[in-house]
């Protein structure tokens, strides 16, 4: 083909910074912490784990409505949601399916901290309330047929590849705040930051799945791998690091979650250079947007609030009973 | 046709027009007291707003960029409509010179919109006229309309805080005016009319032109409004990127 050359650079740099993708990769991890706590809570198992997965969904899902509430350009009107939602967008369901699997995790967390069992209805409810979110986040994604990358199945894939490491890690992470939890130095929570850990590397075979579409091959070199390198990076210091120590299992929590907002990034924030914009906005600037001022506002923001929540939850919570 | 005789002619087809719409909107309303259904259904769908670009006629004068700014008060740095240009090199094997190539830019006003659906307030709506437009009322710029448009003609205006595109200037049209590109365009190389008039000058030529008329990325199956007469193939399908210039004037440097 003859070489053609773009004369007026009219095409604008991506739009959505970096406050979409981590907040993205907060609902998918809590929406699959909150189907793990149905599943433990329906098969009658340990409240211990209930506890924690409702946890770690009440967490992770505040976060991600906070996250992707900050960007709105009219953060006031958010009330358009309820009074006027347009069901034809998955946004305007997860407005709704959000918030409410939330107040299921509070629910669940708060019969487990009372030392009461949660119904099967509402297992059942959690269940499928978690899993209507993951089919919103994912759907919302599938939807912007403007970008290739979001629009095809492996994005799907990946997205909740990366809520399942999320989830782990925020399980690692937060398992010691947990009222009713195991402890920080659980064989529960060591199997855990070690699944986390080879979760945390195995985020790299979606992520090298999700190649550039036909036609933007030529404009996004090695910077398009740059999140599975991070990936790799993170996944193997974790595993370097042991699990003898509680600390070291923090780390490999660490990695988890690096590893769900990494493969985020890649999918949401490296794939919308794939509309005009990819020769004039290549993958190399994408990539270093992680260290953008905005992106370090978005994962301080993020992280901030998930110590606050908590920190704060635990203190909220009726005391668990003494036996 | 010269684009002077093209605006008197759609200038009077839109009178036409206006008398026929004030009669048959006395017929249904009429008619609408006994069946309201039907009523309702004669009284949509009556136009069918679109525009043509004869592609060999543009020549990359940014006169209408630079109107629909000044028509529609768009932020410096954001665009409306614009109008790429393109060098293109030359394959002496297949007989092709080089040359410059212009592609004029703007909403297409599609018949399946991929902005309207995911709007999660509806703020994004399809008029009957075809007409996408947002109610910046409603509007929260949580940017998935941006992100849906294939066309990249959506943009989160930083001063109205809202999405952001062409609306073929839909207050013009309201007081019987042609778009503001339209009218700025030095080589008459946008029409736009009425599809289901016969007679408004973009069915004329589309009707001239047959099947020689090409749509942006027809593989999005979203049915654009916007036609084009001239367009080199490459332009056509979403995944051909052209390679930036490697040097660019100062002050118009790329992203970064």
């Amino acid at each position: 083909m003859a070489d053609i050359r773009d004369l007026v650079p009219f095409v604008a740099a991506p739009q959505w910074g970096a406050w979409e993708p981590v907040a993205l990769s907060m609902i998918v991890s809590g929406a699959m912490a909150m189907v793990a706590a149905s599943l433990a809570s329906w098969q009658a198992g340990n409240q211990a784990r209930t506890s924690l997965c409702a946890f770690v969904g009440v967490c992770a899902l505040a976060c991600g409505l906070y996250g992707v509430s900050v960007p709105l350009e009219q953060p006031w009107r958010v009330w358009e949601f309820y009074a006027r939602p347009a069901f034809t967008s998955w946004t305007a369901w997860g407005a709704w399916l959000a918030p409410l699997c939330l107040v299921c995790g509070l629910v669940l967390l708060w019969r487990t901290r009372s030392g009461r069992r949660a119904s099967r209805a509402m297992s059942l409810a959690g269940l499928a309330l978690g899993c209507m979110v993951l089919a919103y986040a994912t759907g919302e994604v599938r939807a912007c047929v403007g970008r290739e990358l979001w629009a095809s199945p492996w994005s799907t894939l990946a997205l909740l590849a990366a809520g399942a490491t999320g989830a782990a890690g925020l399980a690692v992470l937060l398992g010691p705040c947990v009222p009713g939890g195991d402890g920080p130095e659980s064989a529960y929570r060591r199997k855990l930051s070690l699944a986390c850990a080879l979760m945390a590397a195995g985020c790299l075979l979606p992520a090298l799945l999700l190649r550039a579409p036909e036609g933007y091959a030529p404009f996004v070199g090695p910077w398009w791998h740059g999140p599975e390198a991070l990936m790799a990076l993170t996944g193997a210091c974790a595993l370097a690091v042991g699990s003898r120590r509680p600390r070291a299992m923090a780390a490999r929590g660490a990695a988890g979650v690096a590893a769900s907002v990494l493969l985020t990034w890649k999918i949401i924030h490296m794939g919308e250079i794939f509309g005009r914009n990819v020769s004039l906005y290549p993958a190399r600037l994408a990539f270093s947007d992680l260290v953008s001022a905005e992106a370090l506002a978005a994962f301080a923001g993020t992280a901030g609030l998930m110590l606050l929540l908590a920190l704060a939850l635990p203190r909220l919570m009726p005391s668990p009973p003494t036996t | 046709m010269g684009a002077p005789e093209a605006h008197a002619g759609f200038h009077a087809a839109k009178r036409g027009q206006m008398r026929r719409r004030l009669f048959l909107s006395l017929c249904c309303a009429g008619a609408g007291a006994f069946m309201p259904g039907q009523a309702q259904a004669a009284a949509t769908g009556v136009i069918r707003y679109a525009m043509l670009v004869d592609v060999r006629r543009c020549v990359g004068c940014q006169s209408c960029t630079v109107s629909c700014g000044v028509e529609n008060a768009v932020p410096l740095g954001e665009f409306r409509t614009s109008v790429g240009e393109y060098a293109m090199e030359g394959e002496p094997e297949k007989g092709r010179q080089p040359a410059l190539a212009v592609v004029p830019r703007l909403c297409n006003h599609c018949e399946k919109p991929a902005c309207v659906p995911v709007c999660p307030v509806g703020a994004t709506f399809r008029r009957d006229d075809g007409l996408i437009l947002i109610d910046a009322n409603v509007c929260i710029g949580c940017g998935f309309c941006v992100q849906a448009c294939p066309y990249g003609a959506r943009f989160l205006n930083k001063q109205t805080h809202t999405a952001d595109k062409c609306t073929f200037c839909a207050h013009r049209i309201e007081a019987g005016l042609l778009p503001a590109c339209v009218e700025n365009c030095v080589g008459g190389a946008r029409i736009f009319g009425d599809m289901r008039d016969a007679n408004s000058p973009i069915r004329r030529v589309l009707d001239g032109y047959g099947m020689k008329v090409a749509t942006l990325y027809p593989e999005k199956s979203t049915q654009p409004s916007i036609f084009y007469i001239g367009l080199d193939g490459f332009f056509i399908h979403a995944g051909s990127i052209p390679e930036p210039l490697p040097i660019y004037p100062a002050g118009r440097r790329p992203h970064g």
